[in-house]
């Protein structure tokens, strides 16, 4: 570890969307992303959390350049990823893969499961059919699959299985980073388990890093090394996993944990609820987007925007509070 | 304390190509006035099935409440003919649903949807009922209620949205409120805003709630008692801190094994072996039997009846006299027929 595999600098996605009347062309901008920066180390997982449209998707979607970003770098080992000419890009694909979130929506139902394992390796490896079907076999079997199940099709899973699929596509053409973009989300829970287990098999047996994006504070503490925190297309906190849940800095960092309901405990931590809904990204607060629901707020916060700043071991906080 | 509902050996199935696929089967609880029950269980358990079977809203005529009774008020449910479900329906038991956005209607404004219910239950004029529901719409926490009453719910956000499901469904002050997932569609900060709301409500009203979700955690926080479901049986039922403090179902102690925890932070989780099968391969025997790692011989020959066990009601063998005098070696036997019949089961949908 110590290795940067990928540096996030500065990173903006803004989208324009046509205004709501029919006669003025008013065009307002979603800040989706906004000045973000961190860096994955090779080998770790870093958790990305986030409510609904703070971004947190859009992000990984623009670090894989599904997306083209607005502004920013993208560092895949060193290497700028939008000065890259289309066939240069073309071959670093093969190196981030992406897991997406709804089982049933992301594998093309008419394709059979080999195929769909099969199809990443096609475009990417030099592989005779011979090699490629024995990878499929090997990575169904890697995933916890039977490899009798290759010529079925995508319908005949549960969603758990199709999960497992969707992770071995990803592990198709040997990534050296894979987005995981709430895997888990839409499991019930005895499988989410499962799949997360092997999640974390296959990085120990692979050396995978990961980028995992999710709503779900549990399951990034169990997951990751390190975690981000991400409120209406900024980050607002960075720190290694102990130190976030220890020593939490910022308001919203705080009030996440403190909502999240956990089984059984009789002593419930003291609840921070917070008043009101998510802002629109269309018209975000000034000074710092959180203001408007922090209980902390000082007049600062309306005008200026905090830095990312370090308060000491690489926990970084974007918050008046801790920034004398 | 008398029960203001008390579900009888419900039994609900669906039919279809002349095959009958029970989704909810033999199903008993009770709940009294102020409390709340709730029901737990992963897809296909059947707990959406017994909430829509109370309010007779399975879909005809695929679906059917084949057996049982269901007594509100001492008044069997499933004895009254459509007019007069209706006036129970709103009034006296109400729906809140899990996805905010689909079960309100898009055509009207949310000052509408909330006045339809009055004006109809409660027979008030226009204009009285719209000063109750901007009343409604305050009390469930939605900011200048009365620009809210003239939008339309794309207007609005989740959160909110449910809210004023919430609101409805509170508007003519309800013995039983039937929450199902109302949280799920929702972020954490929100969800705990609306599990605050339902615990005030609760507190000022004396609702009794039945509570359909799949989140332990929440049940944790807003239930009194607890109904494990799983493949259309309740296999534990008990209050919540016995429930937590000792939970005794192998289904339920996997169920808390898989969660990660935020207090208590393990290396590797351990979940439940397999997943849930399809109603329709419902086999005789103990039905989490194919992933129940206790699995023995008798847990395959014949299903285990809901016994009662001190605060504890439980549908497993282990906690019956004949498993202390069971023969060890056919456990591993045991384990090799429900796996066996687990894989056949697997991948048919």
């Amino acid at each position: 570890m110590g290795e940067k595999l990928l540096q996030v600098e500065n990173l903006r996605k803004w989208f324009t969307i046509e205004g709501d009347t029919w006669f003025a062309k008013n065009q307002s901008v979603v800040k989706a992303v906004d000045d973000i920066s961190f860096y994955i180390n090779k080998g770790e997982t870093l958790g990305l959390v986030g409510e609904s449209g703070c971004g947190k998707s859009t992000a990984g979607r623009v670090i894989l350049q599904l997306l083209e970003a607005t502004e920013g770098e993208i560092l895949l080992e060193g290497e700028n990823l939008a000065a890259l000419s289309t066939r240069q890009l073309k071959n670093k694909r093969k190196d981030m893969q992406i897991v997406f979130q709804d089982p049933y929506a992301s594998l093309n139902p008419r394709l059979k499961v080999r195929k769909i394992i099969e199809e990443p390796m096609t475009i990417h490896l030099k592989l005779s059919k011979e090699e490629r079907m024995e990878k499929v076999k090997q990575i169904l079997h890697d995933v916890g699959l039977n490899e009798a199940y290759m010529d079925r099709y995508p319908h005949e899973f549960s969603g758990g299985q199709r999960q497992r699929i969707g992770i071995a596509r990803a592990l198709a053409v040997q990534p050296k980073l894979i987005i995981m973009d709430e895997p888990v989300s839409a499991l019930d829970v005895s499988v989410q388990a499962q799949v997360l287990n092997l999640i974390q098999d296959l990085q120990a047996k692979y050396g995978l890093t990961y980028l995992f994006i999710t709503h779900n504070l549990s399951v990034v503490k169990h997951i990751s090394n390190r975690i981000a925190v991400m409120y209406l297309g900024r980050i607002v906190e960075i720190a290694n996993r102990d130190h976030f849940f220890e020593d939490t800095k910022h308001p919203y960092s705080k009030a996440l944990i403190s909502a999240i309901p956990e089984p059984g405990s009789k002593h419930r931590r003291e609840r921070i609820i917070l008043k009101g809904d998510l802002p629109s990204p269309v018209n975000p607060p000034s000074g710092c987007h959180f203001h408007t629901r922090c209980p902390f707020v000082m007049e600062r916060c309306i005008t200026e925007v905090p830095d990312l700043v370090d308060v000491g071991e690489s926990h970084f906080v974007a918050c008046h509070l801790h920034n004398e | 304390m008398e029960n203001l509902l008390e579900v009888k050996n419900l039994k609900t199935s669906f039919f279809s190509d002349g095959k009958e696929t029970p989704a909810v089967d033999g199903v008993s609880f009770e709940l009294k006035k102020g409390e709340t029950l709730g029901i737990v269980g992963e897809s296909g358990s059947g707990k959406s099935v017994t909430s829509l079977s109370i309010l007779q809203l399975i879909q005809k005529p695929h679906g059917k409440i084949v057996n049982g009774e269901i007594l509100f008020k001492s008044q069997n449910l499933l004895e009254l003919n459509d007019k007069q479900i209706r006036k129970i329906r709103g009034k006296h038991i109400s729906m809140i649903f899990q996805e905010p956005m689909t079960s309100l209607n898009p055509v009207f404004t949310v000052g509408n949807q909330i006045m339809e219910v009055m004006t109809l239950h409660h027979g008030v004029s226009m204009r009285e009922a719209k000063v109750q529901a901007i009343n409604m719409l305050e009390l469930v926490g939605i900011p200048s209620p009365e620009k809210r009453f003239m939008q339309y719910p794309h207007q609005l956000s989740g959160g909110m949205r449910q809210r004023v499901m919430i609101a409805m469904a509170l508007a003519c002050n309800p013995d039983l409120l039937i929450a199902d997932e109302p949280t799920t569609a929702l972020d954490v900060t929100i969800q705990a805003q609306i599990l605050e709301l339902m615990k005030n409500l609760k507190k000022q009203f004396d609702t009794s709630i039945l509570l359909i979700t799949h989140d332990l955690g929440v049940v944790s926080e807003a239930a009194d008692n607890v109904a494990v479901m799983y493949l259309g049986r309740i296999v534990e039922y008990t209050d919540v801190d016995t429930f937590f403090e000792e939970p005794k179902h192998p289904y339920s102690q996997g169920l808390l094994k898989s969660i990660p925890s935020l207090s208590n932070r393990v290396e590797r989780l351990t979940p439940i072996q397999g997943q849930v099968p399809h109603p329709s391969a419902i086999t005789q025997g103990c039905r989490f039997a194919g992933r129940c790692e206790h699995v023995h011989d008798m847990c395959i020959r014949e299903e285990p009846p809901l016994m009662s066990i001190s605060q504890h009601q439980i549908r497993c063998w282990m906690y019956s006299e004949s498993w202390n005098d069971r023969d060890k070696e056919d456990t591993a036997h045991g384990r090799e027929v429900a796996a066996g019949r687990e894989s056949s089961k697997v991948v048919h949908h």
